[in-house]
């Protein structure tokens, strides 16, 4: 069986922990506890009949990505960038997050996730994220509701199965 | 005396080929001589080998004198280029190298503790006494008694862990957990270690309970070995030596490159650190 390590990570507060919490153990707390250092645990997955070990790596938020070890981001296959739809300031720092991410990992799949969409409606996605994102996310989730956590996680998966 | 009958056309061509033929046999006679000795040295092989011998002799010693000074950046690039193109699997092949060396430096320090432990028994004479009845009945000497005092540990998992990542390449007893705890290990000790950042430094022991984790970094992987209960340098010394040698046969740089957990080697590494294990 596969396994590959992804991160996740992202500005403090928005929802990494519970976007981990929602993936492995499909539970989900309102009270915020924030992450000292980096929580670890895996989940296998069945991917098109193939499994898929996958090494999750909740890295404690920083305002910005350059704060974080280096050694954090060896070895990774990939990493999950998570921003709070409702918070500017997490993805204010976008671009060069983004690009500090890619240098980390050049050959890995960075994956750029606007969580708590349950706190907005689609107009606000539309009209107000649309143009104040720095750059285009590749899914919005609900670490809360559960929406599209499992497809983020199961198309990550998917990409680092057709890799091998 | 008859006057000479005056040649014909053919007999004068004739013998203008007869005097050249005789002209060409005085002109270079030397050279055909020299021809001749040299066709036979070519076709004599001890000959040959006889007259080249001093030439190559000394063409060889000048090459020796100018090898250096000639080829030397040639030579140089080769040998970088192979460095780079096999730098991980030099590393991979050094890494139990040094650890043997270090194991020699650990061993003799090892040695020199067991002096001390020695002369500071001595002063004692009850104890000596008592070591001493122990050590008749026993056959076992005072200082190895004394080392045997606190040797009281058994092995409770070996892991080998890629060191970026933290992917888990063997468990010696596969749990369920092990991924995580692999992870979780990795994230420890490279905490600590960008936290203190000491230069060429390693995290190489936790202590939990009567838990200990000794952790031992080669170059692209780490074994983690928990042991539970209290170790003496010796046995710190004979778990470092398996680690080395498990290093040295079985870890090869391909097998170790991608991360993935392999059950082949975990039967070896159990075999390694649990068959026939020593105290």
């Amino acid at each position: 069986m596969l396994s590959h390590k992804l991160i996740l990570t992202g500005s403090y507060g928005v929802g990494k922990t519970s976007l981990f919490d929602r993936f492995l153990y499909n539970k989900f707390s309102s009270k915020y506890l924030t992450t000292i250092g980096v929580n670890v645990d895996k989940k296998v997955v069945n991917i098109d009949g193939r499994q898929l070990t996958m090494i999750v790596w909740d890295i404690a938020g920083e305002v910005t990505q350059d704060k974080i070890p280096n050694a954090y981001f060896l070895g990774a296959s990939a990493m999950i960038y998570v921003f709070d739809v409702t918070r500017a300031s997490t993805y204010e720092h976008m671009i060069s997050d983004i690009d500090f991410l890619k240098a980390k990992l050049p050959k890995g799949i960075i994956s750029i996730v606007g969580n708590k969409i349950d706190l907005v409606d689609e107009q606000f996605i539309q009209t107000e994220l649309k143009t104040q994102a720095p750059l285009p996310w590749d899914i919005l989730t609900s670490a809360k509701t559960g929406e599209h956590v499992e497809e983020l996680f199961l198309s990550i998966g998917k990409k680092l199965l057709n890799r091998s | 005396m008859t006057p000479r009958k005056p040649m014909t056309e053919p007999e004068l061509l004739e013998e203008k080929a007869r005097l050249f033929e005789e002209l060409k046999d005085v002109l270079l006679r030397e050279d055909r001589a020299a021809f001749r000795r040299l066709e036979n040295i070519l076709d004599n092989p001890d000959e040959l080998k006889h007259k080249m011998s001093p030439v190559l002799e000394d063409r060889l010693q000048q090459l020796k004198v100018q090898f250096p000074e000639e080829y030397r950046s040639i030579v140089e690039r080769m040998i970088s280029e192979k460095l780079a193109n096999s730098k991980e699997e030099l590393l991979e092949a050094i890494y139990p190298i040094m650890g043997k060396l270090i194991k020699r430096y650990i061993a003799y320090q090892f040695e020199l503790l067991r002096e001390q432990i020695r002369r500071k028994t001595q002063w004692n004479w009850r104890n000596k006494l008592s070591r001493r009845i122990r050590a008749l009945f026993t056959g076992v000497a005072e200082d190895e008694a004394i080392l045997a005092e606190f040797q009281d540990y058994s092995i409770e998992d070996v892991f080998i862990i890629q060191k970026n990542s933290g992917l888990l390449i063997a468990s010696a007893n596969k749990d369920a957990d092990d991924d995580i705890i692999a992870g979780m290990v990795t994230a420890i000790k490279a905490f600590a270690e960008d936290a203190f950042r000491r230069p060429n430094a390693e995290l190489e022991r936790i202590n939990y309970d009567d838990l200990i984790l000794l952790f031992e970094a080669f170059y692209s992987y780490y074994f983690v070995v928990v042991i539970k209960g209290n170790i003496t340098a010796a046995t710190h010394q004979t778990i470092h030596e398996k680690m080395n040698n498990f290093a040295a046969r079985e870890l090869t740089h391909g097998k170790v490159r991608d991360g993935q957990f392999s059950l082949a080697l975990s039967i070896k590494l159990k075999s390694e650190f649990f068959d026939n294990q020593e105290k």
